[in-house]
């Protein structure tokens, strides 16, 4: 599984991680959540 | 490249998101640095406003990989994990699969054969996030640069070293794995030298019947591999969790029902402008579900055989 997908699925419960943690890690580019989705 | 240069790199890699990253690609193939003054705990906490603890930066620092001399470095997958787990606590819970995770280990080391296997973080937490739900032990092994860089892929795939000690079909080595023949390793591309007794790592054809891959990361295959043999002493072997480690978890007896699980997690690296970073990505997912889905082969044969 990739972080992008994990770290959605997490933030939807509750989660907090900083946003500089999110940004440094690219973990709110929506656009490779489908592409990865087909892995 | 000058302390200037690497100022200007830093401060852009921090820039808005969306930012063109084309960046990302020296930062990452140039090992650069972050430029620390003082502790590097207090760096990471006031650069990425995150709480790291001394016990939880002592942990990462402390396994095996010299992690101390790295994880100031972009590409470093330990300082990932770190930052990314550190806030994993009783008030600020991470809910996945309906376990609600409260407590987090770094470089957890199970033992296997000779060097011990480093998983990246353990959560431990409760089913259904009730105080008598079941307990949920969740390996992770974090990815973030291993499985692009070109000397994990094709210029490591035939050298890559795997210890004849591991080629055993006792409780050691794959055999612990009910990997037993030549056929079940060679069917998730473990190969063995006659000759030396040593064994290596080959690309497998997909599904599809597509052609061999070359970038597959041939060293993360057989880490993943010594992880799960490493996992399945941690669950037969509760006295040997204190060999390597001293946290609580290590002299945690756990209820006799505890529950195990295993989870690899990638950074898909959206903004990487190398060329094949995606195929490689996929590469290496491929083959490691190729041989996930062979150990689930197996546990269900094993299963069938003991009912």
């Amino acid at each position: 599984m990739t972080y992008q997908t994990f770290f959605k699925e997490i933030k939807i419960k509750g989660y907090t991680l900083p946003t500089d943690v999110k940004r440094y890690y690219h973990l709110e580019e929506k656009a490779f959540d489908s592409d990865y989705k087909k892995m | 490249m000058t302390k200037k240069e690497l100022g200007k790199l830093v401060e852009y890699f921090f820039g808005k998101e969306g930012d063109d990253n084309s960046n990302l690609k020296n930062c990452l193939t140039n090992n650069v640095k972050f430029r620390i003054n003082g502790c590097k705990k207090n760096f990471f906490n006031e650069k990425f406003g995150t709480t790291i603890s001394c016990s939880q930066y002592d942990s990462v620092i402390s396994g095996e990989g010299s992690e101390d001399k790295k994880i100031d470095s972009f590409y470093s997958s330990s300082l990932q994990s770190l930052l990314f787990f550190c806030g994993v606590s009783e008030t600020n819970p991470l809910t996945y699969e309906n376990v609600k995770y409260t407590k987090v280990y770094f470089e957890w080391e199970n033992p296997v054969i000779g060097y011990p296997s480093s998983i990246d973080v353990v959560l431990v937490g409760k089913k259904d996030g009730k105080a008598d739900g079941k307990t949920i032990v969740l390996f992770i092994e974090s990815k973030l640069y291993e499985t692009i860089r070109d000397s994990n892929t094709k210029s490591e795939k035939k050298s890559f070293v795997i210890g004849k000690s591991y080629f055993s079909n006792s409780e050691k080595g794959y055999g612990k794995l009910g990997l037993e023949s030549d056929t079940d390793l060679e069917e998730i591309g473990i190969f063995q030298d006659r000759t030396t007794g040593k064994g290596y790592v080959e690309p497998i054809k997909s599904d599809a019947g597509q052609e061999k891959n070359e970038f597959v990361y041939p060293g993360g295959i057989k880490q993943e591999l010594s992880h799960i043999i490493g996992i399945l002493n941690f669950r037969d072997d509760p006295a040997g969790r204190k060999k390597y480690n001293t946290n609580a978890l290590a002299s945690d007896p756990l209820e006799e029902d505890y529950e195990i699980r295993f989870l690899t997690l990638i950074n898909a690296m959206p903004g990487y402008s190398e060329t094949n970073a995606e195929l490689k990505i996929k590469a290496f997912y491929n083959h490691y579900n190729k041989v996930i889905e062979k150990l689930k082969q197996i546990a269900r044969e094993q299963k069938a055989g003991n009912v």
